[in-house]
């Protein structure tokens, strides 16, 4: 009985082996199918996710293209913390040199990677008031310059007569060096002696000059007084009983700073501007400098009977040439290298509204953000608002007089795309809120009739019609760029170049494209990027918001003795703490920045180091930018900036 | 009454066996023929996954080749209803002392001996080097014949199992591979794809 029941339990475990073999067989090929399976989708989705993260680092790429065009250093995110771009993160890394700017660009994905990079050649021309197919202007203007991101036009700007120059004769026609006879100007040191010369012999105490023409060495020159004794006032004068006081930046500027004695430079052609008298000019105030007008054609200027003048240089295409009468040019007159070709207006794809005549009481708002409309015109008595940051696109953009246009552009830039016509009416009214010209742009892609801009207006923008007429009345002022086909000014127009800007919309050439070689560190981790960047409580910045905040120029402006000028405009991250210029006794600076108020992403902040001369007094300074006043006159003898 | 019970060791009767046999060879021999059928078919699936996956990475990278190309050095660019079935290019490798500097010639191309696709560079000093991609290429096109016709509707006359076609700045690709599966069917594959020369001279930009 017990050997019978012990068979019996035999035999059925020998069933149970059985069918666990099978079962275990069975379920091995189901894994291996399994395997198999789940590897060739990884593999599809890694060849897809490989192709988005290609578009995805082109997509940034085009980012940062334009954001150059917009005066931004082509620098979006960082490694440590990409935006988002699409479905997937990117950066783009912008490194610049003296002439290229190369932007590496690398997109992920899922698990695709792909980095790309273009080269580009930087424009280093200022169009500032340019004409591309000639400019002939025969009635009373001026033109001049200021850098926003240093100083408001209003501060900068002096209200001043040309007198002196109407005594000036030219002792060199090779180098345009002027002596002023009519200027004079003297000094007071701290124990109150003053000093007075009744001639401003600066440009020939060059000894070739002294010797040339028989001139004995004004006591400014051999003594030391003005560069070791920043007490000293230095005035100019007329010849009338009124004084300029020259700032210590204008001192230096105007080759006065130093016991230098070499002074033989153009600057001193833009000095007469400083000597005031009590007659205001009928031009109006004026920085007395830093204004260009160019075109790619010939430029003629005439206004014999009323005072006209370029306060700044003159750049005619390489085939024509420059003719002028009874118009000052303070600046250099030039050509151009090559004729500058000016790229079309981009406008961006947004969907057309139905246009509209707003002729209300109320003000109509335009929200911030992308908008297009057929046509818009305001009529008498009706306000249009336009906020930013954000960029409209109009048919017809139209301001009747008595209408008022409003641009918010203080919370972010504003661009204005018109395709068809621009009819800014005498009567309208046109503010804006930013006094940076970089805040705002009218971009006109090619305009039938003439961009009319008779509107009264203190225009803080640039104007980009590279492919249009642009007829500018007395009222409009412009404080910024201003790029047409061809140019027509109104009796009395003030334009302003704002050298804060790149001078127009004009975007680097590109010298090449390739893919790159992905990061190591990048490569190495497949993982999903929004886990490896971002924790579940972090958002990482969309990239034309990361492309508006976390993207810093800082404008380091050297003065040398003789009156050469060093624009440092670099991107955030060239400033590391190796960057570090000491500059020599002889060099003023200014170290101004824009955007340094506003937060960085991931907690950095900008610091600055720098040790200058002030009244004798060695200062210093280390910390946060935010805290720091900048540095305004003095000799810099050193400074760092850096972000951690 | 009580009836006699079997015994528990008593087997079954041959009938039982033959009928048991007979069912179990008929359920086995569908049981295989289903499984060879599947097996079949997913190896044809497979087969014309791993083809089309090949195919695509064979696109992608003529046309990441293409698109890192100079405009100007790309030759010959024929364009519809001609083509060709090779190209030659340049790259652009990087910009020094403000020059850009361009890669040593490079052809991708069809081989027609062994129905290959060929990546080749040619230094001037140096050996040329030789990488072949895919030798799984149709000596033309699928659907096409060489017979001077159109004969796919694509637009194109007699194109090769590689074929280029250019017009201004965008290069269409476009490439079939076959390939014998297991059991001596023919699968076929065709990719295509249109990209555009990245690097462009400022006469190229203007159109």
């Amino acid at each position: 009985m017990r050997s019978r029941s012990t068979h019996h339990h035999q035999r059925h475990g020998s069933a149970l082996v059985f069918a666990l073999v099978v079962v275990t067989i069975v379920a091995g090929m189901s894994y291996s199918l399994l395997r198999i399976t789940t590897f060739t989708t990884q593999r599809q989705a890694s060849s897809t996710d490989d192709k988005r993260a290609f578009y995805v680092a082109e997509a940034g790429l085009a980012e940062a293209y334009y954001g150059l065009s917009r005066g931004y250093t082509g620098a979006i995110g960082t490694s440590d913390q990409p935006v988002l771009l699409g479905d997937g993160l990117a950066w783009v890394d912008a490194t610049r040199t003296d002439d290229e700017i190369l932007l590496r660009s690398t997109g992920l994905v899922g698990s695709g990677r792909a980095t790309v990079e273009i080269a580009l050649q930087s424009i280093d021309v200022e169009l500032g008031i340019f004409a591309d197919e000639g400019i002939e202007l025969d009635v009373p203007f001026l033109i001049d310059g200021f850098d926003s991101g240093v100083e408001p036009y209003d501060t900068t700007a002096r209200t001043g007569t040309i007198q002196a120059d109407d005594n000036h004769s030219v002792v060199d026609e090779a180098n345009q060096i002027l002596f002023y006879e009519g200027l004079y100007y003297r000094y007071q040191n701290k124990s109150g002696d003053v000093y007075s010369y009744d001639a401003f012999f600066d440009p020939l105490a060059h000894p070739e000059y002294m010797e040339k023409y028989g001139i004995e060495p004004s006591p400014i020159y051999d003594s030391s007084i003005l560069a070791s004794d920043s007490d000293t006032t230095l005035q100019l004068g007329t010849g009338g009983t009124t004084w300029t006081t020259l700032t210590e930046r204008e001192r230096f500027k105007y080759g006065m700073y130093a016991a230098q004695e070499y002074f033989a430079t153009l600057s001193l052609m833009e000095a007469p501007l400083l000597a005031s008298d009590a007659a205001a000019s009928p031009l109006g105030p004026s920085t007395g400098a830093d204004g260009v007008i160019g075109s790619n054609g010939g430029i003629s200027l005439s206004s014999p009977d009323t005072p006209a003048a370029v306060y700044g240089d003159i750049l005619h295409g390489p085939e024509a040439g420059f003719e002028s009468s009874g118009v000052t040019v303070s600046g250099t007159v030039g050509a151009l290298p090559e004729e500058v070709q000016l790229d079309p207006v981009r406008v961006p794809g947004v969907v057309m509204l139905p246009g509209f005549v707003h002729d209300s009481a109320l003000p109509r708002i335009i929200p911030s953000g992308q908008i297009g409309y057929e046509s818009v015109s305001v009529a008498a008595g009706s306000e249009l608002i336009l906020v930013g940051p954000g960029a409209a696109v109009f048919g017809d953009l139209r301001l009747q007089p008595g209408s008022r246009l409003t641009i918010l552009n203080g919370p972010g830039p504003v661009d204005l795309y018109v395709t068809g016509t621009v009819d800014f009416q005498a009567g309208a009214l046109i503010e804006t809120e930013s006094d940076q010209a970089i805040d705002l742009s009218l971009q006109v892609v090619q305009s039938f009739l003439p961009v009319q801009l008779y509107a009264m207006s203190r225009f803080h923008g640039g104007i980009y019609a590279p492919g249009s007429q642009v007829a500018v009345g007395r009222d409009f002022e412009v404080f910024g760029y201003l790029v047409s086909r061809t140019l027509q000014l109104e009796e009395g127009v003030r334009l302003h170049f704002d050298t804060s800007t790149s001078g127009s919309l004009l975007l680097p050439r590109l010298l090449g494209w390739k893919i790159e070689e992905i990061p190591v560190q990048v490569r190495q981790n497949r993982g999903d990027p929004f886990r490896i960047f971002y924790t579940d409580d972090e958002q990482p910045l969309e990239a034309p918001a990361a492309l508006e905040t976390d993207c810093w120029e800082i404008s380091v402006k050297i003065w040398t003795w003789n009156h050469s000028k060093n624009n440092w405009n670099r991107p955030d991250e060239m400033l590391g703490p190796a960057v570090n210029y000491q500059p020599d006794a002889s060099e003023w600076v200014e170290i101004k920045s824009r955007n340094f108020s506003a937060p960085t992403t991931g907690g950095k902040t900008w610091h600055v180091r720098a040790t200058w001369d002030d009244n004798a007094n060695v200062m210093d300074y280390e910390g946060p930018f935010e805290s720091f006043g900048g540095i305004n006159g003095g000799h810099v003898l050193d400074w760092a900036l850096w972000w951690q | 009454m009580k009836r006699p019970r079997r015994s528990s060791t008593a087997g079954l009767s041959l009938l039982e066996l033959l009928l048991a046999a007979a069912l179990l060879a008929i359920l086995l021999q569908k049981g295989i023929s289903l499984m060879q059928q599947t097996a079949r078919q997913t190896n044809e699936e497979s087969a014309a996954v791993l083809l089309e996956e090949r195919a695509q990475l064979v696109l992608e990278r003529i046309a990441r080749a293409v698109m890192g190309s100079d405009r100007d050095t790309l030759i010959p660019d024929h364009a519809e209803p001609l083509s060709t079935d090779d190209i030659e290019y340049r790259i652009h490798l990087g910009v020094q002392d403000g020059e850009v500097v361009w890669s040593d010639p490079e052809a991708i191309g069809l081989e027609d001996v062994d129905n290959s696709v060929f990546w080749m560079r040619m230094p001037e000093d140096a050996p040329e080097q030789r990488v072949t991609w895919t030798n799984l290429v149709r000596p033309f096109l699928e659907g096409e014949l060489p017979n001077g016709m159109d004969d796919n509707g694509n637009g194109l006359i007699d194109e090769k199992g590689l074929s280029f076609t250019v017009d201004r700045n965008a290069v269409t690709i476009r490439l079939s591979l076959d390939r014998l599966t297991s059991d001596g069917r023919q699968i076929t594959s065709t990719v295509e794809t249109t990209v555009t020369c990245r690097n462009l001279s400022e006469e190229d930009l203007d159109t």
